[in-house]
């Protein structure tokens, strides 16, 4: 036996019979590098050495993990490099290893003397110490309501490139609503907690300290992200805290050899799921049943109606032209391509030494798109939608002395978006593809290159043709954060103390240039009558050119129109636009007032931190000043002062109290600055010496109060001083000729309201934590969520006319929150080495207003007291009207009764006045925003694989879309939508649709509460299955390790909606696809 | 040395610390440079009257539509007919005055008003927002009057006189509009404070029209019957017409006695629908004020020669002369108008127009009368019911106003529209042009039409009140206190008054047997207004103030039915006017109404 005490050095021939002996291994379990086998107990009683590498799941090697011989007390502690070596008394030995943050992970010694263990994270967290609001906390006794994710769990989350996205369904308490799928600009609507006001709602985001926005960050830099959910943990951040915090840490280095890691990923995306639209076909025969039902009211749609010879055409092509005749275009095909492309590349690096620790990274992202753009059109330019960004970071620490730590952060992206110049154009046409355009109203394009177009609707795009025509911008986004900050351990005046000053300054730019055109195309029309001209009635290029001209002429209808050769066609060539600084919420907000945003931030801080016997005692005092400006404004300022003091006894006793004493420049001198405490108790109860069990990991209850404010009320500024302006015009006043009064006009600029202040929240959270057997954490919070002073403004007060101006804004909204979430995990690992796992968190978040200024005389049910915000209201529908006795009992509508026909709605009176108006609109269903969500992850690692899937699911939600507003409002060529074809007839009562209308009609004719879907939906998040390969081969050609994993994101999706979007509205900028996608990628570590 | 090191680090912080606390307390303070303060705006007269110039613009051009054009129509009375169910007219005369709340197609509607400082010239302005909206300036005028400190002509007291009496005439001048059609309204003499809770209950028709009437007394006594021939008028010499005068304060002082005198209002009032004649008498005197005025300064107030009638309603050279002369009392200040041709009643869509006109009905042209001053249903007025011969002999305001077939209709000789062709399915008849068979002319020179291409120097405008009305009213009142020949105090007769009107027209005076009753002289009278005033958007007013529009003569429209060759003539019935005893009053906005209890909603709405 050679002895292996010592530390492993360079043997060549040990590396030789290792690496032959691993080669067969490899052969005979080919994917599973080596064995546990406990088969052979040869040497059973003899002691010897075993060695070998404890590692994390992605290959990192782990120091300072306790390698213990179980039911002993003998052990050895992994060194630097994770390797360890111990001297065991047999085989029949059990080794045991522990870490924190990591599952105990046992192993039989067996026959093995090389040991290389994996250790998986512990989901349960409880030793994990959290990033709290100014500091950390250990999660044991932390008394807040706080949810974190960790850089392995976002990871994970299946090729999605925009952080927002990347939390949906990680944690309980957590909303997020997703609009749109455009590139660069996918940002989902974050809640926490669901929604207690109705004025901005979006938690606060801050990124290492500083308010920045998250969606840009690369994953691969974050190192958790903590969500912060009650008072308790939000009332240091006051003012801008009672939306709850989203807290996005990244990584740091530490001390060890550079640990470079390498991510390359691929992605393909494809739509998730467009409306159903009929076809030419059936789309035509709806609308014929629709004029054959209408007769009795409307004549004249005789007209419209097209004769089964020429319907069955649409259906099935008689004859090789009849496509550019008889059109039946699926016009989402047209304008999308079947899958597009995402491409990621990190590389980073961490390591350092004692004296500076260093974490670098370099990331980018190249998000493609679906739409159907760079066609030729001989312009010289192609158009592109697309988003590209680059990301750094560089967080350094350095310890000056031993007692004085310094911090330098530098970190940024570079994003650069692609999409039509004359945005409105672009994606607005696209989406007309979806909601718009009939599948019959006109071919794409023809043969020859021109656009298909119908007369009857000259000013209808082409989507396909707009898309490809509307220029091409180019929008570049720049993000640069710098942070400093000194951390200074003040021991010598008392033990414990430590000061911090910190500095940030972020800047931000976005410009913008390239091709503009406004959608200048040939389009041709081609009237149907031409097949009686044709020979044989068959269309083609050839058959045309060889008809008369003065036949042609007749028939085909150029826009714009041309002479009698192509030469005298012409159109506005595209304009090249220089790059230029271009509006900072470009593409958020449409706010266009200003191009640069830069934010400077100081902050000093004092820390103590000591524990007297049993008693632990911190304090936390900082005050910090903030200057944010976009473009030439007068910057805006806050001013926070924050004390914090947490106290437990015995790990047992807790108790926390914060406060935050915020200025905001919004509001008057009596209102500038807000005072939020908070107080917070809890209870260690499995620390108790009564309730020592085995069984019983933790225990705990806790309890928490405080208030919290909302200083984004969406005013003005300065909106609580009335202010004048300048009119730029005079009052003409002369005679005979114009003059003007020499005098300039004054008006009020804003109506100030002296007594503006900040809404408050009450936030009471009730926690109760249980984990037993080791394996299962049971995590459950009950809140209350009571908002007074919510801000209303002008459009939302209620007020006589003769106030004689806009309403003025102020605090007078209530409403009250109420709701409760659980959080289920479950863990085990086999003492073979297989780990299974799963998480399951349901949020439960009903809000009601209580008060909105609701006019006194309406009725309650057209109040908004005592509903939910944005309570969905709508006519209500009892059936179908089934017979002409019925037409004359229903109630009247207030208008176009006279159109009303047996296969109508039949609206219930629900005030019973006799007849159908705006008063018969009540509330029905939900909000837009779900009351409830769930989500369920559960996978199994074993060695090197790993498996998961992820659901995310909401319910009790409604989404309120007119889906025929927003097709053409004209006949011939009507779009009729796939949840339309189960209509009414005497033979299928039970239809969910009214019977067929023509156009004509039917907007007029009231639909009930057909256009409220259920916005319940069921997604399968993500899934992933990974393998990750540490094998001593690779190390030997220098890689630690390797990581091979295929993902997903929102795979599979089950919904009643017609289209996968959680939103109302589907009007432009919004309107946008979302996808699915399908990722597979590679990390190497070095 | 570490600890020297930190001691050091200690003391920087500390007072980096120390030094940008100290300016805590101001931090998050305004820039003083960021806006215009209140005193920037009252302690000169200069701002402050222009501050208060905004108020003017609020007062709504009545023909205006959406920016840019005139779009609607200021005529819903039994004056026209339009083919175009989109406006007020025809909505109005099916009985739906819910349609009011239309915004661009209505004067009582606007767009633009209510956001306070968005009152861009272009945007469609409306009695109801604007009208509330000049009054909570007006009262901010009042409030502010005491910071006036410095004065560049004048005394500060006289300009302080000058804000006060323009901002009481507007105050009272948007009640008074907002009275006459919607009713008895709060009377809101107070600037509200943002948090105020604002429940003021509706005040009587006659409560709100003393308020009134007390503003604009107040005013009259502070106005200068010219303002060029005060020092603070010398500030803007040639640029004063327009500005509220003395004359204008008691002209509305006189209409809105005589309003609140007439039937209607006495009869919501006091529960008896005839006039008031105690109110009659009040009316008269403010009237003969005006009259008076007219007669000491008659190159401030006077009434146009018949020559130069048309000056009142359009110009042909908007860039040195406007519709503002010295009959006109009270207007809209006016601003570029040269856009102001083509759109609007008056173009007929062969013209340049777009398909909106109003045709004036049979039976209102019908009470224009014959040239020798007797109306056309007296046996001996000359007058030939024979189609073609029916225009000849007419009261010279026939030909001013009216439009009939066969008439000359653009200058250019030789082309399709140079004649109008009325008749019965001729070119310039049905729904995108005349639907009665009679066109307006009074804010139109002929030459406006894209065949003459007279339109690209032309500005017209609806006045609000002229010299010509004055007479009339006052002939109304005296009439109803003292007899049609009956003298009021000081001043002349009904009868004289209205002698003054015709002349000028150069008609004779008023056949005497027109005013030998009260009543008879009342029913000539409402006719003479119907002819003077025609389409300037007084009738829909008028008959409603009479209370007469619910009977058949004022509800039954009829339309002109004729050949060609005028081989026959026929009055044909078109529509006839729903018009219950709600239709007196304008329905308030139902949002407004549920606000709480005292508000109430008009009868019937």
């Amino acid at each position: 036996m050679e002895n292996y005490q010592t530390k492993v050095k360079f043997k060549p021939f040990w590396i030789l019979k290792r690496i032959t002996a691993l080669c067969f291994l490899l052969l005979y379990f080919s994917a599973f590098t080596y064995s546990n086998a406990t088969g052979s107990d040869l040497f059973a009683e003899q002691a010897k050495v075993v060695n070998g590498q404890v590692t994390g799941e992605n290959g990192i090697s782990l120091p300072g993990v306790n390698v213990v011989i179980k039911g002993t007390t003998q052990g050895v502690i992994t060194d630097i490099n994770g390797n360890y070596s111990i001297e065991v008394p047999g085989s029949d030995v059990i080794l045991v290893y522990t870490f924190i943050g990591f599952i105990k992970q046992e192993i039989r010694v067996g026959s093995q003397t090389l040991i290389n263990v994996i250790l998986h994270e512990d989901i349960k967290r409880l030793e994990e110490v959290v990033v709290i609001g100014y500091g950390k906390q250990k999660k044991e006794t932390m008394v807040g309501a706080v949810s974190n994710v960790t850089s392995t769990e976002l990871e994970r989350t299946g090729g999605v490139t925009n952080l927002g996205q990347a939390l949906t369904g990680q944690m309980a308490g957590l909303t997020t609503i997703l609009s749109t799928g455009e590139p660069g600009a996918d940002d989902p609507t974050i809640l926490i907690r669901g929604q207690s006001t109705w004025n901005a709602a979006q938690p606060l985001v801050l990124v290492d300290g500083i308010e920045r926005k998250m969606n840009d960050i690369d994953v691969n830099e974050v190192e958790s992200i903590s969500i912060l959910k009650d008072a308790s943990a939000t009332a240091v951040f006051g003012v801008k805290g009672a939306e709850g915090v989203i807290l996005v840490t990244t990584k740091r280095g530490r001390v060890g050899k550079p640990q470079l890691s390498a991510e390359a990923n691929y992605g393909v995306k494809m739509l998730s799921q467009a409306p159903e639209k009929l076809d030419s076909y059936e789309g035509l025969s709806f609308r014929n049943k629709g004029i054959e039902n209408e007769l009795p009211v409307s004549e004249t749609n005789w007209g419209n109606y097209v004769p089964n010879p020429l319907l069955v055409r649409y259906r099935k092509p008689q004859a090789p032209g009849d496509q550019y005749i008889f059109p039946n275009v699926d016009w989402p095909n047209e304008v999308l391509n079947d899958w597009a492309t995402t491409k990621q590349v990190n590389v980073n690096i961490n390591g350092g030494t004692n004296f500076a620790r260093y974490f670098g990274s370099l990331g980018f992202v190249s998000e493609g798109d679906l739409l159907k753009t760079g066609l030729d059109t001989g312009k010289g330019y192609k158009t592109k939608w697309g988003y590209d960004r680059f990301n750094y970071r560089t967080n350094i620490d350095f310890t000056l002395t031993s007692t004085t730590e310094f911090t330098a952060n530098l970190s940024g992206y570079v994003g650069t978006k692609y999409e039509n110049y004359s945005t409105e154009e672009g994606t607005g046409s696209a989406m007309m593809a979806f909601t718009r355009i009939s599948p019959s109203t006109f071919p794409a394009r023809f043969p020859d290159g021109t656009w298909g177009y119908n007369i009857d609707f000259a000013n209808e795009g082409n989507p396909l043709a707009t898309l490809n025509n509307s220029g091409l911008e180019k929008i570049i986004r720049s993000q640069v954060n710098t942070d400093f900050k000194l951390n200074q351990k003040l021991d010598f005046i008392t033990p414990g103390l430590s000061a911090q000053a910190s500095l940030s300054y972020d800047n931000l730019f976005f410009s913008s240039g390239g091709i503009f055109e406004f959608s200048n195309t040939l389009r041709k029309y081609v009237d149907q009558d031409i097949i009686d001209v044709l020979p044989g009635g068959v269309y083609s290029e050839e058959a045309v050119a060889a008809l008369p001209p003065s036949v042609r002429e007749k028939y085909i209808i150029y826009a714009p129109s041309i002479g009698s050769n192509f030469f005298d066609f012409y159109t506005t060539p595209p304009s090249y636009l220089a790059e230029g600084v271009r509006d900072a919420d470009y593409w958020n907000a449409n706010n266009y007032l200003n191009r640069i945003e830069r934010r400077l931030f100081y902050q000093f801080q004092l820390n103590y931190e000591r524990t007297f016997n049993k008693h632990d005692l911190t304090l936390l005092a900082l005050m910090n000043r903030e200057e944010y400006a976009r473009g030439s404004m007068f910057p805006r300022y806050r001013e926070d002062w924050v004390g914090r003091v947490t106290y437990n006894y015995d790990g047992k006793y807790l108790f926390e109290t914060n406060a935050a004493y915020n200025g905001s420049e919004q509001f008057s001198s009596d209102y500038r600055f807000g005072f939020f405490p908070s107080v917070a108790v809890g209870w260690v109860a499995s620390n108790e010496n009564f309730l020592q069990f085995d069984w019983l990991d933790n225990l705990k209850f806790r309890y928490s109060w405080g208030k919290v404010g909302n200083d984004n009320i969406g005013a003005e500024r300065w909106a609580y001083e009335t202010t004048w302006r300048i009119e730029t015009a005079r009052l003409p006043l002369g005679y005979p000729t114009y003059g003007y009064s020499p005098y300039d006009q004054y008006v009020e600029a804003v109506i100030g309201n002296p007594e503006l202040h900040w809404e408050t929240a009450v936030k009471h959270n009730f926690g109760f934590e249980l984990g037993v057997l080791d394996m299962f954490t049971l995590n459950t919070e009950i809140f209350k969520d009571y908002r007074e002073g919510i801000f209303m403004n002008a459009n939302q007060r209620n007020i006589p006319i003769y106030f004689g101006a806009p309403a003025v804004a102020a605090n007078l909204g209530e409403t009250e929150t109420t709701g409760f979430e659980v959080e289920l995990k479950f863990q085990k690992t086999t003492l073979q080495g297989l780990n299974y796992w799963a998480n399951l968190a349901y949020t439960r978040a009903i809000d009601e207003v209580i008060y909105m200024e609701d006019p006194e005389l309406l009725p309650d049910y057209q109040k908004n007291k005592g509903f939910q915000i944005d309570q969905i209201t709508s006519q209500l529908d009892a059936g179908f009207i089934t017979s002409w006795d019925d037409v004359y009992a229903a109630p009247s509508l207030a208008s176009n009764n006279n159109l009303k026909l047996p296969g109508d709605f039949y609206i219930v009176d629900f005030n019973g006045d006799g007849k159908i108006d705006s008063f018969d609109s009540a509330p029905y269903a939900y909000p837009t925003r779900p009351q409830n969500n769930y989500n369920l992850t559960t996978g199994i690692k074993y060695k090197g694989f790993s498996a998961h899937v992820q659901f995310y699911g909401v319910y009790n939600v409604t989404r309120s879309v007119d889906w025929t507003l927003l097709s053409y409002a004209d006949a011939p060529h009507m779009l009729v939508y796939g949840f339309q074809k189960d209509y009414y007839t005497i033979d299928n009562p039970e239809a969910s649709w009214r019977a067929p209308r023509s156009y004509a009609t039917n907007d007029n004719v009231p639909s009930g509460s057909f256009f409220q879907f259920d916005g319940s939906y069921l997604r399968l998040k993500t899934a992933e299955v990974a393998y990750t390969f540490i094998n001593p081969w690779l190390k030997g050609i220098g890689i630690s390790s390797a990581r091979i994993y295929l993902n997903g994101n929102n795979l599979l999706f089950w919904s009643d909606m017609p289209d996968d979007r959680e939103v109302n509205d589907v009007s432009r900028g919004v309107n946008y696809p979302t996808y699915k996608r399908i990722n597979l990628g590679v990390n190497v570590m070095f | 040395m570490k600890r020297a090191y930190s001691i050091l680090i200690l003391q920087i912080a500390v007072l980096s610390g120390v030094f940008l606390f100290t300016s805590c307390e101001d931090y998050l303070d305004k820039s003083p440079e960021v806006t215009l303060s209140e005193e920037d705006v009252f302690t000169k007269f200069e701002s402050f009257q222009g501050y208060l110039e905004d108020i003017y613009q609020q007062i709504p051009q009545i023909d205006m539509g959406t920016a840019g054009g005139g779009d609607f129509n200021w005529n819903y009375g039994d004056d026209v007919l339009m083919g175009n169910s989109n406006f007020l007219s025809p909505q109005f005369d099916a009985g739906n005055l819910w349609y009011w709340q239309t915004q661009g197609k209505s004067p009582y509607r606007g767009n633009a008003g209510i956001e306070a400082g968005n009152n861009t010239l272009q945007g469609q302005r409306g009695w109801w927002e604007n009208g509330w909206l000049g009054i909570r300036k007006s009262n901010i005028v009042l409030n502010h009057l005491g910071d006036l400190a410095t004065s560049s002509a004048g005394t500060v007291s006289e300009q302080r006189d000058l804000l006060e009496g323009q901002a009481r005439f507007l105050r009272a001048f948007f009640h008074f509009e907002i009275l006459r059609a919607w009713g008895g309204i709060a009377y809101v003499d107070t600037v509200f404070a943002p948090s105020d809770e604002i429940r003021l209950p509706r005040l009587s028709y006659y409560e709100t029209a003393m308020k009134v009437a007390e503003d604009l007394e107040k005013a009259a006594q502070l106005l200068p019957i010219d303002w060029e021939n005060t020092p603070t008028g010398q500030l803007s010499p040639g640029r004063n017409k327009g500005r509220a005068s003395k004359p204008a304060a008691l002209g509305y002082l006189g209409k809105n006695l005589l309003y609140a005198a007439s039937p209607l209002m006495n009869g919501v009032s006091t529960g008896s629908y005839t006039y008031n004649e105690e109110l009659c008498k009040k009316a008269a005197d403010a009237f003969l004020q005006v009259i008076n005025i007219s007669n000491s300064h008659p190159d401030v107030v006077g009434l146009e020669t018949w020559e130069n009638y048309y000056k009142s309603f359009y110009t042909l050279n908007y860039s040195t002369e406007i519709p503002n002369g010295k009959e006109i009392i009270w207007g809209v200040p006016l601003y570029f108008n040269s856009k102001r041709w083509r759109y609007g009643e008056h173009t007929m869509t062969y013209l340049g127009a777009w398909g909106v006109y109003a045709g004036p009905t049979q039976n209102y042209v019908e009470l224009f009368g014959m040239a020798n001053g007797l109306a056309i249903d007296e046996p001996d007025s000359g007058f030939e019911p024979a189609a073609g011969a029916r225009w000849k002999n007419r009261d010279p305001r026939f030909y001013y106003n009216i439009l009939y077939d066969s008439a000359r209709l653009v200058l250019t000789e030789g082309i399709e529209d140079t004649w109008a062709q009325l008749y019965t399915g001729g070119r310039h008849r049905g729904t995108s042009n005349s639907i009665s068979g009679y066109g307006h002319l009074k804010f139109k020179h002929i030459s406006c039409n894209n065949k003459d291409n007279g339109w690209g120097r032309y500005s017209y405008e609806v006045p609000l009140m002229r010299l010509a009305d004055i007479y009339l009213m006052y002939a109304e009142a005296v009439n109803e206190a003292y007899g049609p020949t009956g003298n009021a105090p000081g001043g002349m007769t009904a009868v004289e008054a209205v002698n003054v009107v015709r002349n000028r027209a150069t008609l004779p005076n008023v056949d005497p047997r027109y005013y030998t009753s009260k009543e008879k002289f009342r029913e000539f009278l409402y006719d003479e207004r119907a002819v003077e005033l025609a389409f300037e958007s007084h009738r829909w007013y008028d008959i409603r103030r009479w209370y007469v529009a619910h009977l058949p003569k004022y509800k039954e429209k009829y339309i002109m039915d004729t050949d060609k060759e005028h081989t026959f003539f026929r009055r044909v019935l078109y529509t006839t006017r729903v018009h219950e005893e709600k239709h007196y009053w304008l329905p308030f906005p139902t949002d407004q109404v549920s606000l709480y209890p005292e508000f109430q909603q008009n009868p019937g709405w």
